[in-house]
This record gives C-alpha cells, structure tokens and sequence, in this order.
C-alpha cells in the first residue's frame, strides 16, 4: 500500500540554488527508485533555525511530498544522511483529512496538471468547508449551552444564599485594559436568593479588579457586585496571579 | 467556584477550536501562541484545549522542535 509522506529537511545556508537543486534531485532519484512518486519537491522557506544545528544558526527549508511504500521513509533518511549539506531531516506521514489538503494543495499549485482533478479536488474542498461551517456554527451553539449549564452547575452545589461570584482572571499578556469587569448575571428565574454572576477580571494583578462590574442582564436587581479577590479567594472566588510560575512548575515535573 | 489547584484561570482557546482535525507542525505562528516563554508547551488547564486538541498540538509542537522550527527550551 502506498503511502502519503512528507518530508521537511533542512540544507545548510552556505548552498546556493544548484546545491539545492542537486539534493532535491538526488532525493527524486532516491523515490523513484523505491518505486514512489514524487508529487512536490521545492523550497520551502528560509529562515532562521530556533537552535543551532550542526553550528548553523539559519538554513533552507526544504519541502517534498511523495507517495511510498513503508520502506520510503528509511531510504530517504539514510540518503539524507550520507548528504553533508543536510544538516536536519524528518519524514512524516500523513494521513486522512491532512493528506487531502496538502494534495489539493499542491494541485493548485501545479497548474501544469490536469485541470480535471483540480477542479474535482476543488469541488470535494468546498464540500469539506461547507461541512466545516456548519460544525463550527454548532460547536459555538455547544459552548453557549455548556456556559450556561455550568452557570447552573455553580448554584446547585453552593448553598450559599448571597451571591456567587465567579472571577476568572486572565492572564496578563491578554491586552484588556485592567479595569473594567465584565460579568455574566445568570437566569433569574431559577429560584436562587442571590444573583449568580460569572465575572472574568481582565487583569488578576492590578489591584482594583473587582470594583465595577456590569450585569449583563438589566433588570437584574444586583447590578453591581463587588468582587473582592482578596477576601474571598478561599471560597467563591478563585483568583490565580502568577500565570508562568505554577505552570512552569508543573511542567517540570513532567519534562523533568 | 474552587478549580482545585490554581483553579480559575481556565480560558477559552482564542486560536484553535475543538474540532480541527489535525494541526500542521510547520504552522509555526500558530504554534508560538501555546509555547510559554522558555519554550514548553502550555498546559491545557490554561489555554482551555481539549484533550484531543491538545494531544494534536502536543504532537505539532514535537515536530516542529525536532526540525529547529521551534526551540525546546529558551533562555
């Protein structure tokens, strides 16, 4: 069976456009001879690596799709490493939804091709974003309904007779100007003494985040909550500053 | 509400929705936007991910550190 490969290697920056030529075209012959075809070969990009590779800090990004048997990938990683100016190499499969992309893709771009699969390609794309649209519209519907069941959620397993005030604060590279606080007043007719008010403070680590908030809903008879992150942080409010510290600690654990 | 540890902060993914299909590892702008300062993946309890969603753009993440398109640590 015949496989979707892609294969993203990097060309040491001293090459210049025939030292790029010559190691597409060793590769080409290296597929061809495996009984794979090539369907894209070009450059990808230049650009600066995110590390040093092989004392290199930048390189050409070369970009090449074929169809193989399973054997393909090792030839193609074995060749790439006899090759010196290929300082880094990785071959990857895809599959399903990817592979149909990256194949209309390259079809646009080969205008050379039979104009029939294009236009087939295109058709089968179309179908695929209108089908698209349609998910996303329902998933935006989903996490509507999801907000408010947890807004009921919140009253169910609270007793508390005042209000419920929900703070989720943001991070602090998210832009919002510190000060203004939005919040969410829940339905009022369920039955609950206290408004339930789900406020997101823009900024956790200005002190005055919990001072105005607007109530979404006008005749609500709270209007203005006071969200105090300091008094309440241990039961309705949960007010976490300091994003990058507890994370990266966790994440240590993990990547040890 | 009480999240547990460092509850509360749970956002809403501005950039990916929950029902991509898969997410490219050379898409790199895409990508810096889950990486934190010194280059680790955020975790989903703070961008909001899904389970799956995360696993994809754990696996993107993976790759395109592999091929120097994004660093594994910084600083």
């Amino acid at each position: 069976m015949q496989n979707f490969y892609e294969t993203l290697l990097i060309v040491a920056p001293e090459a210049d456009e025939e030292g790029v030529s010559a190691v597409i075209g060793d590769l080409r012959a290296a597929i061809e001879s495996d009984g794979g075809t090539v369907l894209q070969a070009r450059v990808w990009e230049r650009r600066k690596l995110a590390y040093t590779v092989k004392g290199k800090t930048d390189g050409i990004y070369v970009l090449i799709h074929a169809e193989g048997e399973r054997t393909l990938p090792a030839v193609l990683k074995d060749r790439m490493k006899l090759d010196e100016s290929v300082i880094r190499s990785m071959v990857v499969r895809l599959k399903d939804q990817q592979e149909i992309d990256v194949r209309q893709e390259i079809a646009e771009r080969d205008h050379a091709g039979d104009a029939t699969v294009i236009e087939e390609q295109r058709a089968a794309a179309e179908r695929r974003h209108e089908a698209e649209a349609v998910a996303a519209a329902m998933s935006l519907d989903e996490i509507v309904a999801a907000e408010e069941a947890e807004g009921e959620a919140a009253d169910s397993d609270d007793g508390d007779s005042g209000d419920d005030v929900e703070a989720e604060a943001a991070d602090s590279d998210d832009g919002d100007s510190g000060d203004d606080v939005e919040a969410e007043a829940a339905d009022s007719d369920d039955g609950d003494l206290g408004d339930d008010v789900e406020a997101e403070a823009a900024d956790s680590d200005d002190g005055d985040s919990g001072d105005d908030a607007e109530a979404a809903d006008g005749d609500d008879e709270a209007a203005t909550v006071e969200i105090s992150p300091v008094d309440e942080s241990d039961d309705n409010v949960a007010v976490n500053p300091g994003d990058t510290d507890d994370t990266a600690a966790d994440d240590e654990g993990k990547e040890g | 509400m009480p999240r547990g540890f460092g509850g509360g902060r749970r956002r809403r993914n501005k950039y990916l929705k929950d029902d991509v299909l898969y997410i490219d590892y050379k898409n790199v702008d895409l990508l810096k936007n889950f990486i934190l300062d010194r280059g680790k993946i955020q975790p989903r309890r703070t961008n909001g991910n899904s389970a799956k969603v995360q696993r994809m753009l754990a696996r993107a993440i993976h790759r395109a550190r592999e091929i120097a398109l994004l660093p594994y640590t910084t600083g």
